[in-house]
């Protein structure tokens, strides 16, 4: 598989991943809640992975691809 | 893009629908359960009493422990108490509320079939559960402010219905995007073949003109930057007309078939192929010069060397290509695709398989492509005119019959011979089209000058090609039963090559249009490298002496014993000989001599159009006539 996604898109990837494995495993009083961090959590940690890999899957299935975009 | 926004909204719409009602739903639920959470609880509290009752111990560490159960269930403002015969025995809770009070309100609220619901306390609305503990003497009483606990649901429902709302947002921006890239993978797809379709050959699958049109243009682009050569080819197959017409479309259809996959093993990867319709394919050779263009061609012509095996019929078919090159001929696409055909006509004409384009014939062959063009459309329009030559009786000098012979005024190139577009018919397949609309002209004509009162036979020539097709007698038929002619009086004229190309298939149509009562004339007699075996065969019933002997038979000695010699052989054998081609006196005096039958030419009269021979048939009845009264006299 070919890298489907932009530096801007990784970059705002992994902020977010940061955030959602904070609230889900860090800090799991700032959600009261223990199904919903438990979600956020796993969320961040795929969404870091693709991240980290520049593919997204999803990006594949829908053929999207945000490196074009930068004219890459 | 239109679609995926559609798709992305009403998705979402659908979400944003899905999450209210779910919320509410899920609130509602939150709500009413909590007087059976409450009950369930105190049913657990009993049990945990009843065995902490009738355990020995410290009553302290039970009521601890029925303390830490209250708050860790509820809230710190709920009151958990313990009555026997309306009296408190235990509580806990139950601040700023006036205890006295507790018990009447709640007499009031709760009956016995109740286990829970909610009553007014001094202004606040309690959640109430009642449950007995199993000896019966005491109640367990709980209340908790409703209050409480609905800021207590509240703030779990935000926080759930928040991340389920973020979560459910995502999956359906996805399910939309992914649905939305089906569909347009979908439709793309769709417009792909609906493309294919257009730009391709529905039989073979290969490229039709304007996809070929279309790479031509753009190798000449590429060929003018890199100022490489390239070459085109146009193939034609050789009697295809012919094996489409006797051996049927679908005979012909898997022909196609199996050219074009010859074709394509022929050429090389980079190579294009089409189909321009009929039997005409066109190669296109980008970096090819003369000499590779012509290993080419030589390898398609080795490839179509072998014959076509269908259904247990074996079938020959062998191509014309016309070869024309860039940039040596031309320098656009209309100019090399107009030379390829000519070149390729070359190749038919001269049977050669192949011809580079030959700027020299360059005139005669646009004039004869333009004209091709013009005669289907003349054929089409019915513009082949008819004119007739009168033929004369030896004996009586009365006019017999007419010969019938094509006319064609072009409207531009003007009077053009019948040699020329005749063979142009016959290579394009007009002929039988033709034929038999000169025929039924004739035959109308014929029928004609009958109810004016001349009774004369009509003579029709037949081209090689038509001789080849089953359905003729069928048709000559159908257009003499329509003009109601004697079919006596109708003679076809046939040329000794006709014959000597396919003898059993022509002899066998010749003996059923002899049986229909159709007179057989062979034209040209004497000019043909056939034996006369056919003569014995053939139901023949005229020879027409080739006009070549007749012209100069009054000055050369062996032209008089040709002729001579076939009119004593016509006669032997029982025919009638014409003599066609008399232009002068002389001519016609040892023809006399030699006893013809019948007579044609110049001398009598050039080729006529219907009106004309009339006016001409009156005047040589006159003629005819003043003759007669002088040497009676």
């Amino acid at each position: 598989m070919t890298k489907n996604m932009g530096r801007i898109d990784q970059v705002l990837r992994l902020g977010i991943s940061i955030v959602l494995i904070y609230v889900g495993f860090v800090d799991q009083e700032l959600i009261n809640d223990h199904l919903t961090s438990m979600i956020a959590g796993i969320i961040g940690i795929v969404n870091l992975l693709s991240a980290l890999i520049g593919i997204c899957p999803l990006y594949s299935i829908t053929g999207i691809n945000t490196c074009h975009k930068e004219g890459k | 893009m239109r679609l995926r926004f559609q798709i992305l909204f009403s998705v979402l719409g659908i979400t944003f629908l899905a999450q209210a009602v779910f919320g509410l739903l899920a609130y509602r639920e939150l709500t009413e359960s909590r007087g059976d959470q409450l009950t369930i609880f105190l049913q657990y509290l009993t049990r945990e009493i009843a065995e902490r009752l009738t355990l020995p111990g410290n009553p302290d560490k039970a009521e601890r422990h029925l303390e830490e159960l209250r708050k860790k269930f509820s809230t710190a403002q709920s009151v958990l108490l313990i009555q026997k015969d309306d009296r408190i025995v235990y509580i806990a809770g139950a601040e700023g509320l006036n205890r006295a009070d507790i018990l009447p309100g709640l007499k009031s609220a709760y009956s016995d079939s109740d286990k829970h619901g909610m009553i007014d306390l001094e202004g606040i609305q309690f959640y109430w559960a009642v449950s007995q503990l199993p000896n019966n003497e005491y109640e367990l009483i709980m209340l908790e402010p409703a209050g409480d606990n609905e800021d207590r649901i509240t703030s779990a429902l935000r926080m759930r219905l928040v991340s389920s709302g973020f979560v459910i947002l995502w999956m359906a921006v996805w399910v939309s995007l992914i649905l939305s890239s089906k569909i347009s993978r979908q439709l793309d797809e769709k417009n792909d073949q609906l493309e294919h379709l257009a730009l391709h050959d529905n039989l073979t699958g290969l490229p039709n003109r304007r996809l070929l049109t279309d790479r031509l243009e753009q190798l000449l682009r590429q060929s003018q930057r890199s100022k490489e050569p390239f070459a085109l080819l146009l193939i034609d197959l050789d009697r295809f007309k012919e094996i489409n017409d006797t051996l049927g479309h679908p005979f012909g259809d898997e022909i196609l078939k199996r050219v074009s996959s010859r074709l394509l093993k022929s050429i090389r990867e980079e190579d294009s192929i089409a189909r321009l319709g009929g039997d005409e394919f066109a190669v296109l050779l980008p970096q090819t010069d003369l000499q590779g263009s012509e290993l080419c061609v030589n390898r398609i012509m080795h490839s179509m060397n072998a014959p076509f095996r269908i259904n247990d019929v074996s079938t020959e078919s062998k191509a014309s290509i016309g070869i024309a090159l860039y940039p040596e001929h031309g320098e656009s696409a209309d100019v090399l695709m107009q030379y390829a055909d000519v070149a390729m006509y070359q190749a038919k004409k001269a049977q050669s398989g192949y011809a580079v384009y030959d700027n020299s014939q360059n005139t005669y062959s646009v004039r004869r492509l333009q004209l091709m063009n013009d005669l289907r459309d003349a054929v089409e329009k019915n513009e082949i005119h008819v004119h007739y030559q009168p033929m004369i009786d030896n004996a009586t000098q009365q006019v017999t019959g007419v010969e019938t012979l094509a006319r064609w005024q072009h409207p531009v190139l003007g009077n053009i011979t019948p040699d020329e577009f005749i063979t142009m018919a016959e290579q394009t397949g007009q002929i039988r089209l033709l034929t038999m609309q000169v025929l039924e002209q004739a035959l109308k004509d014929c029928s004609a000058w009958e109810k004016l009162g001349y009774h004369l036979g009509v003579s029709i020539n037949l081209s090689t090609y038509c001789l080849q097709d089953l359905s003729l007698p069928e048709e000559i038929n159908s257009i003499i039963q329509r003009y109601d002619v004697d079919v006596a009086d109708v003679e076809l004229e046939i040329t000794e090559g006709a014959l000597m190309h396919d003898l059993s298939r022509a002899g066998k149509i010749l003996d059923q249009l002899g049986n229909m009562g159709l007179q057989l004339a062979i034209d040209d007699f004497g000019t043909g490298f056939s034996s006369l075996n056919y003569l014995k065969n053939l139901p023949v019933a005229t020879l027409k002496i080739d006009k070549s002997f007749i012209l100069d038979m009054c000055d050369s000695e062996s032209d008089n014993a040709i002729v001579k010699t076939i009119i004593e052989l016509g006669h032997n054998l029982g025919c009638r000989v014409v003599a066609e081609g008399i232009e002068n006196q002389r001519t016609l005096d040892s023809l006399k001599l030699l006893n013809v039958d019948t007579m044609q030419g110049f001398f009598y009269s050039k080729p006529l159009p219907a009106d004309r021979l009339f006016a001409w048939l009156i005047e040589h009845d006159k003629q005819v006539s003043v003759s007669e009264e002088i040497s009676s006299a």
